[in-house]
């Protein structure tokens, strides 16, 4: 019967003019969407191929010089956008993916997709992930709220009821059929993506797949379940688009607003200047005359049992300096951690609101999974520090041990170009899908929570009007 | 058959079907007459199991429809006023998909054999129904309540807003089904379509049958007056409670 009842939608939208130009207009966006968003990802990913190629032939093309001066001069890291990142760019364009390393500060990530952007373009990228969760709920409520209102208005429910059409398998036909038109508009746009994406990453692009096609189920069992539970079709569309309006649009910016107005940020400059005079109150390795320095280097003469710097057999100020950065990375620690706290309270704010609003789990989810979410960014940040501490801890160290002496008695640097050939260039390695899906457990419970809770209220909705609700 | 006995429907307190007692044969065409808001509407969806009854028993080919609706369902078949069907569909398409529903799978040349059978003209098999008349449309839904093998059938108005060539055709098809051995209950206005069709005639004013006739006791002019004799007093009183219904 359940087929038989499918096949009859699928007919139904399909000999229906007005189904079929919505549908064709929805495709030819989601095509328009996946073709967009592959092209400028692969014109960012060569653009980010050549800066990292210059960077790395920056660094090894330098002259040799002072370690400490190799420090100054940093090294440019660059995050890749990963293969899935084009189904969703998630906070990339605000976040951005080129960190400047170089020491004594920890720099801000730059290159921000949406600086460049235009304020009509700010709020509305084309992109496969807003085709589907912000067009195709709406698509699936504009083929789908008179689907049982209609059958109630015209008498064919009553004709069904006769006939002995089971409630459930036709409300469950409609769920199927409308679904469908969901599923097969994520195929095409993921078959866009899988035909002109450089690389694939098959389980990111599975998993997003399922997550759509989990969240438009949630759509359609949704449409079908309030068309069959209002009297009229006039209602289930006000009723369907008020709903579409209020999560689509209203909830999420509202779970914004309250995130920041529960766990306000400092600003970026407040941020700042907090940081530097923390700064302020660690040992400063460029000033001679600051007295944690000269304290440092007390101690110092003191291990080695010698009573001035040149007779030290390291040079002093690659320790300074280095002290100086490890200072300055527990002053970074702190107020990074502090941020990362205030971050975390407020993605946890805004995914109290996915317990109530399923597209907004299913975008958190869609950013976990292509790697472009906040975590994925706080990530990329926290790796790009680690790496910078390492470069910067080898640089200094290098300048303090790795010495000679010269023919005038002072000691010198002893780097070589090997030396700074040794230098591997900062390779991220993203968050595995698992991890991300892992801190996203609430996100995923929400989820399927929706989808257990939807398909049994559409079976009581089908049980009721099995009791006789016809009339 | 279908029989009904001591039924009672009240909505909100309100009765507006009382003791309601009658019996169709298997070959018989029952027609229940009354005025809007007599209750007729409310018996058939009583019949049809869309309603269930305050108190008494409604029973469709032996089987309780109230404690067995949905077997009760499947002794039935049912024509609406304005018969309901896929505009998208064909007529053959409607019918292959209802008889299928009902559990009777129809090949095509047997689609049309029923629709010809119920009398719908042969280069209206394949064109989308969104184009039929009324007229045609009642005679797919003759053909589908044929293709299930019921063994009742009800009819809710039929005739209303049919030509009158369609309305005397809509008899024929009538005669021939009770001929066919089907119980058919008919809720109707039309008192001269009645008579002429029907084998017994019940007429229905607040939900109280006033009156049983078999229809070859009285010619037109007497159902008529019997007719009027009793609604006209009752007309104001049925009006009302149907609107509260």
């Amino acid at each position: 019967m359940l087929g038989v009842l499918v096949r009859n939608e699928w007919r139904g939208m399909l000999r229906d003019g007005r189904g079929v130009v919505l549908i064709a207009l929805t495709l030819l966006l989601g095509i328009g969407a996946a073709w967009a968003s592959a092209s400028s990802h692969a014109r960012a990913e060569r653009a980010h191929a050549r800066a990292t190629e210059a960077a790395r032939t920056a660094w090894n093309e330098r002259k040799v010089d002072n370690p400490h001066a190799r420090a100054h001069f940093g090294d440019f890291v660059f995050r890749p956008s990963g293969p899935a990142s084009h189904l969703d760019a998630g906070v990339q364009a605000v976040t951005g993916r080129v960190v400047y390393t170089e020491a004594h500060r920890q720099n801000a990530a730059v290159h921000r997709a949406q600086r460049g952007a235009s304020a009509l373009l700010r709020f509305s990228r084309l992109e496969p992930s807003m085709v589907l969760q912000h067009l195709a709920p709406l698509v699936l409520v504009l083929l789908g709220f008179a689907t049982v209102a209609s059958e109630r208005e015209s008498g064919r429910l009553r004709l069904h009821w006769v006939q002995g059409t089971s409630m459930g398998s036709l409300l469950l036909a409609k769920s199927l059929a409308l679904w469908s038109v969901g599923v097969g508009l994520a195929l095409v746009v993921l078959g866009v993506h899988v035909s002109l994406a450089e690389a694939i990453d098959l389980g990111r692009t599975g998993a997003f797949f399922a997550l759509h096609a989990g969240a438009l189920w949630i759509v359609a069992v949704t449409v079908v379940g309030v068309s069959a539970g209002v009297r009229s079709s006039g209602a289930a569309a006000a009723l369907l688009l008020a709903l579409w309006v209020l999560s689509a649009i209203v909830l999420p910016r509202l779970a914004v607003m309250v995130a920041s107005a529960a766990e306000p940020l400092p600003d970026r400059d407040a941020f700042a200047a907090a940081m530097a005079e923390d700064r302020k109150k660690g040992l400063d390795g460029h000033n001679p005359q600051d007295e944690r320095a000269k304290a440092l280097e007390r101690k110092i003469l003191a291990e080695y049992g010698v009573d001035t710097p040149e007779e030290l057999p390291v040079i002093l100020f690659g320790l300074l300096a280095q002290a100086d950065e490890e200072y300055g990375a527990r002053v970074w620690d702190e107020h990074f951690g502090a941020l990362q706290a205030q971050l975390r309270t407020q993605a946890d704010i805004v995914g109290t609101f996915s317990v109530v609003n399923p597209l907004q789990a299913t975008d958190r989810l869609s950013m976990a999974i292509a790697g472009t979410g906040l975590e994925s960014h706080v990530d990329f940040l926290r790796k790009t520090e680690a790496y910078r501490r390492t470069l910067i801890r080898t640089l200094n160290e290098g300048l303090a041990y790795d010495v000679k002496r010269a023919d005038d008695g002072t000691l010198k640097p002893a780097a070589t170009a090997e030396f700074y050939a040794g230098f591997e260039a900062f390779d991220y390695v993203p968050l595995s899908l698992e991890e991300q899906l892992r801190r996203r457990w609430l996100d995923l419970l929400a989820l399927l929570g929706w989808m257990l809770g939807s398909t049994a209220a559409l079976l009581m909705v089908a049980r009721r009007l099995q009791r006789r609700g016809l009339t | 058959m279908i029989e009904l006995d001591s039924v009672v429907m009240e909505f909100s307190g309100r009765r507006v079907v009382d003791e309601l007692s009658l019996k169709v044969d298997a070959g018989a065409v029952y027609g229940l007459l009354g005025p809007n808001g007599a209750g007729k509407s409310t018996t058939i969806n009583l019949v049809t199991g869309l309603l269930a009854p305050t108190s008494g028993t409604i029973r469709v080919g032996g089987i309780d429809a109230v404690a067995e609706p949905q077997r009760a369902r499947g002794q039935l078949a049912y024509v609406s006023e304005s018969v309901a069907l896929y505009p998208h569909l064909s007529g053959v398409e409607n019918l292959q998909l209802f008889s299928t529903l009902a559990g009777k799978s129809l090949d095509a040349p047997a689609c049309r054999a029923s629709l010809e059978r119920a009398g719908l003209q042969r280069d209206a098999h394949a064109r989308r129904v969104a184009t039929y008349s009324k007229g045609m449309r009642q005679k797919v839904g003759l053909a589908i309540a044929l293709a299930k093998d019921a063994r009742a059938i009800v009819l809710d108005e039929p005739s209303s807003g049919l030509d009158p060539s369609a309305a005397a055709e809509l008899t024929d098809r009538i005669r021939e089904l009770a001929d066919d051995g089907l119980a058919v209950l008919m809720a109707t206005h039309d008192l001269f379509r009645a008579r002429e069709s029907c084998d017994s005639i019940g007429l229905l004013v607040g939900g109280v049958l006033q009156a049983q006739w078999a229809a070859n006791e009285l010619d037109d002019r007497a159902l008529e007056s019997a007719y009027l004799e009793r609604v006209g007093r009752d007309a104001d009183r049925t009006a009302s409670s149907r609107d509260e219904a």
